[in-house]
């Protein structure tokens, strides 16, 4: 699908450039997390005095890392999964359906991408509904929070697949949780696993929902843990840096790993009603 | 006939997981918030709110925090949204199509939408600082009388959030550029070519037309997002100096964080308002000029 | 249409059910663990903490109570600024931990004890404190705390700077303008100001007690304006107060970034003698020197022009733990307290921090204070001369403060928009919105 070409030099030249002070923030938190403690707080770009990898190790010594992870993934997973197949088959039922209902369903899970979140009604929903504090509470407003996207996403996509596959497989016999995951799934990859990794960096980076919604520190997720670090009377930064790195390094392992899906995910025609 | 097949085929219940899970946890909250904005409702008083009709709507409306609130809302989301997609779309041109290194770029590129706002507040605190790196490199420019105590001015201060989340934002737009130019098909520049069409025509009598849905999304995510924002301010400015950077996110915490649950509602009332009219209005605008085009 | 309910109010219910097993199996997952070895008969105790107060030593605490006990505590540390909204939000919704750590008496403003704490008057323990004053409310203790107050408020300066530039400690405001002007004149910044601004506002605290003078005034000020009898703009001392902070700004007192250099940064000026000077209390001081144990400070009380009597302005308050009375492990937590007063624990909460312990027999390892602040201690709160800061008696209104107030102490001089008087009009409409929708006394 694409071809290797020589670039315009310069063009090229002016990108990089971009790319590197794109990339100054990153590398200031990744030199500065193996900095010594005084030459750390000075948040510039020189080189490391000395190389201090067992700043890495203490704070997974300390700041309850490994506890953070697994609450991570156990909310992250999940989450992401309902997501991207409840987003997929509402979005597949309503594109394919397009008639006035379908059109109003549409409408009304767009809305959801206008929401902000409400911290008190909330809080209150879910301690009528008994589940305050749970995973399963803040899985499912992940849930809630990642389907407008993903609808809207899959809706557009489909539109661009020809409904004779569909008609040719219910003539072959399928029903429709065949056609669903047999036929259209496959074809469906690209923009799956686009959902996949922008729904999963999100709920992974979002540190309100867990704050507010998640009861004992026991549960908390990986960016919560940087608190441990974040100190009034004594802020060491070289161990902030290295939570810090420590919590985003799953995400951009994930999206360098699927990144080139991407390209086909995003889809032409999104928002279209 | 096709719409009774069509039923069968795509059946009502594979809408109803995310139907369900949607409704409860995203409209219920919003449809409390709405009643209870005509409230008394706080913290102290969680349970037992009294109804007070209009009057939270008044108090906000003569406030001038939170008027100015609405206008550095539309500001941001005005310069937010110009810059994330004239920024994603000049970057996907220069990278739609392969070259060695493109992968790379792309991934730098994409990278700042993947780090958590924590991150990038820390960062950037510290970066636009007084004696941060962005002076820094001005000095070593010979800009140095350009070098400011970016965050400690409204112009600067507002500058520096919308610069920031653009930065974050703008490789995103950007993959979503790019799908789209790789959806053009070739044949049609070609032809363009053949007939002796120049670069800058070619762009907007072939290109633009046939990317304008991306357009549409990617306009459309960016005001809406623009209009919500909440943690870029939060974490950079926290609405200062003074109040001067508070955003209608930022405002409906903040009275939330007080306890004055009803006010805070009202707040959050406005805002979805705003963000609901615009974002439709807008969308409805480009989808009828993609049609035109 | 009435088939289409039926299936949805199915699909939701199964949905619910489906995904809450899911829950229970994971939350299953993640504590399995403590169960397996609950076996044992080990305890565990949750607790809520702010960042900023996850001391060393509370650790040291928890750490040693695990491994002699059995009884863990599992403390979640909860950013600042986030943290009296969860605290509300969840004592309201009786989904408090087993512990609120929080500083006394401020933790009644947020809470009312009487209706949300256990009391704990009838402790052992509580015959042993020097000060039972700050967890005190209405006759009952309400909290186990750990210092008698938190020492006091004073100027740290860097010793080294004054004496490269023969400085003496100021004794009149004259003395300390003199000081400036040959600190300016050498490109020092005198008084180093951080954006954080619970810094700044520590000079309205202490000048509007030091103003006033005795603390029965300043309770008598507070009372009748916290019940709506009075205004701030009634006594013009708090207006005096904060004219003459702004004119510092005027006189170069500052640092010019004031407006975004965060704490630590400004901490490292001051070590460093980029800046002279910093307007702290003792607990800043001990914390600095656990950090940078080199740095040669030591502290004085500044000279102001509204305060004759030279008065020194106290931190009558002391960071505390309460049991909140939806606890299921009440007993297990007052076990908790009473092994913590005994020294072999209480010292270690002082060890990398020296205090002023509230419980007898416990060692606060004063030695380790830099020797002007026992000096001050002992001469000023010796022949008496000590008022309670302000922010003591404004305890309801105390979430208005970083929110509102404070910020102001802060806009004013950037923008010159705003004199005391001014400042103090606008605080009073925040505070009369604010009494008011909490149906305050006198507010209605």
């Amino acid at each position: 699908m694409e071809e290797k070409k020589r670039a315009n030099p310069l063009c090229v030249i002016i990108l990089v450039l971009l790319a590197l002070i794109y990339f100054v923030p990153v590398l200031m938190m990744l030199l500065g997390s193996v900095k010594p403690q005084y030459q750390a707080a000075r948040f510039d770009l020189s080189w490391p005095d000395e190389f201090l990898f067992t700043n890495y190790a203490e704070v997974i010594q300390t700041g309850k890392i490994w506890n953070g992870y697994k609450n991570s993934v156990l909310i992250t997973v999940p989450a992401t999964f309902c997501a991207v197949l409840f987003g997929a088959m509402a979005g597949i039922c309503i594109s394919r359906r397009n008639d006035g209902v379908a059109k109003k369903g549409y409408y009304y899970f767009i809305f959801g991408l206008t929401i902000t979140l409400q911290i008190a009604s909330t809080f209150s929903l879910l301690k009528f509904l008994n589940i305050y504090g749970s995973y399963f509470a803040v899985i499912c407003l992940f849930i809630a929070i990642r389907l407008p996207f993903t609808i809207m996403t899959f809706c557009s996509f489909v539109k661009g697949v020809p409904r004779e596959i569909d008609e040719a497989a219910i003539i072959d016999g399928c029903n429709p949780l065949q056609l669903f995951f047999r036929v259209l799934m496959p074809i469906l990859k690209s923009v799956t696993l686009t959902n996949i990794i922008i729904s999963a960096i999100d709920i992974w980076n979002n540190f309100m929902i867990p704050l507010f919604f998640l009861g004992s520190s026991q549960k908390w997720t990986i960016p919560l843990a940087v608190y441990n670090f974040f100190g009034r009377y004594s802020r060491e930064w070289q161990h902030v840096f290295a939570v810090l790195t420590l919590t985003i390094m799953p995400m951009l392992i994930l999206f360098a790993v699927l990144q080139k899906y991407i390209i086909g995910g995003m889809t032409s025609g999104a928002v279209k009603g | 006939m096709h719409s009774q097949s069509n039923k069968n085929i795509y059946p009502f219940w594979m809408l109803l997981p995310a139907l369900a899970v949607y409704t409860v946890f995203t409209i219920v909250p919003v449809v409390i918030s709405i009643a209870l904005s005509f409230t008394d409702w706080n913290i102290e008083r969680l349970y037992a709110p009294e109804w007070k009709g209009v009057s939270n709507f008044i108090t906000l409306f003569q406030d001038d925090i939170f008027l100015r609130s609405i206008g550095n809302t539309l500001i941001f989301a005005l310069f937010t949204t110009v810059l994330k997609t004239v920024g994603g779309l000049l970057l996907a041109l220069a990278l739609y199509k392969a070259f060695a290194g493109s992968g790379i770029l792309r991934a730098v590129f994409y990278a700042p939408c993947a780090l958590s706002v924590t991150v990038v507040g820390v960062l950037f605190k510290s970066i636009l600082a007084n004696d941060g790196l962005l002076n820094y490199a001005l000095s070593m420019v010979n800009l140095g009388g350009l070098a400011t105590n970016w965050l400690a001015e409204y112009g600067t201060a507002l500058g520096s959030t919308i610069v920031v989340e653009s930065w974050m934002w703008a490789g995103f737009n950007m993959f979503i550029f790019i799908s789209a130019l790789q959806a053009v098909p070739k044949d049609l520049y070609e032809y363009a070519e053949i007939e002796g069409a120049s670069k800058t025509v070619t762009f907007f009598k072939i290109t633009l037309p046939l990317i304008a849905p991306a357009m549409t999304t990617v306009v459309t995510l960016s005001v809406s997002g623009g209009l919500k924002v909440f943690d870029i301010i939060y974490v950079l400015t926290n609405g200062g100096p003074g109040f001067d950077t508070q955003v209608l996110s930022t405002y409906t915490y903040q009275s939330f964080s007080l306890g004055l649950l009803g006010e805070s509602s009202a707040a959050t009332v406005i805002l979805s308002l705003i963000v609901v009219t615009i974002s439709f209005i807008l969308n409805r605008y480009l989808v009828e000029k993609e049609v035109r085009l | 249409m009435n088939f289409c309910k039926k299936l949805l109010c199915v699909a939701i219910s199964m949905v619910f059910v489906t995904a809450s097993m899911y829950g229970c199996g994971s939350q299953g997952v993640a504590s399995s663990g403590g169960n397996a070895s609950q076996a044992e008969g080990p305890v565990e105790l949750s607790a809520m903490v702010m960042q900023s107060r996850y001391y060393t030593g509370l650790q040291k605490m928890v750490a040693k109570l695990s491994e002699d006990e059995n009884i863990t505590i599992d403390f979640q540390v909860i950013p600042d600024d986030q943290f009296d909204n969860i605290l509300k939000m969840k004592v309201n919704s009786g989904e408090a931990p087993d512990i609120i750590a929080y500083n006394y008496p401020h933790l009644f403003a947020q809470i009312n004890p009487e209706e949300y704490l256990v009391p704990l008057t009838n402790e052992e323990w509580t015959s042993k404190l020097k000060n039972p004053g700050t967890s005190t409310r209405n006759g009952e203790i309400y909290g186990f705390t750990f210092q008698e107050s938190d020492g006091f408020q004073g100027m740290i300066y860097n010793v080294d700077v004054f004496e490269q530039f023969n400085l003496k400690v100021p004794k009149t405001v004259e003395e300390l303008d003199q000081i400036v002007g040959t600190l300016l004149d050498n490109g020092i910044t005198p008084i180093a100001l951080p954006s954080d601004n619970w810094v700044p506002q520590i000079w309205m605290t202490s000048g509007f007690s030091r103003a006033l003078g005795t603390d029965e005034a300043c309770e008598e000020a507070t009372n009748k304006i916290l019940t709506n009898q009075a205004v701030f703009n009634d006594y013009p001392e708090f207006a005096m107060v904060i004219d003459d902070y702004l004119k510092m700004f005027d006189k170069g007192y500052f640092n010019s970034d004031y407006l975004t250099v965060d704490y630590d940064t400004v901490l490292d000026r001051l070590v460093t003698g980029e800046t002279a000077m910093l307007y702290g209390a003792t607990s800043i001081l001990n914390t600095i020197q656990s950090s940078y144990p080199d740095a040669n400070l030591e502290m004085f009380n500044p000279p102001v022009s509204y305060d004759q009597k030279d008065l020194l302005s106290t931190c009558y308050y002391s960071f505390g733990l309460g049991i909140p009375k939806t606890s299921k492990n009440i007993d297990a937590v007052k076990k908790v307290f009473q092994l913590w007063s005994t020294p072999e624990y209480c010292d270690l909460f002082f060890e990398d921090q020296p205090g002023f312990p509230n419980l007898e027999g416990v060692n606060g390892n004063q030695q380790q204070f830099s020797s002007s602040v026992n000096e001050i201690y002992e001469d000023y709160v010796g022949s008496g001369r000590t008022v309670t800061e302000m922010n003591e008696h404004w305890g309801t209104i105390q979430p208005l403060f970083a929110t509102k107030l404070w910020v102001y102490y802060l806009e004013a001089p950037s923008k010159g928009n705003m004199d005391g008087k001014a400042i103090l009009e606008r605080f009073q409409e925040d505070v009369a919105q604010y009494m008011t929708e909490k149906k305050a006394e006198g507010w209605s």
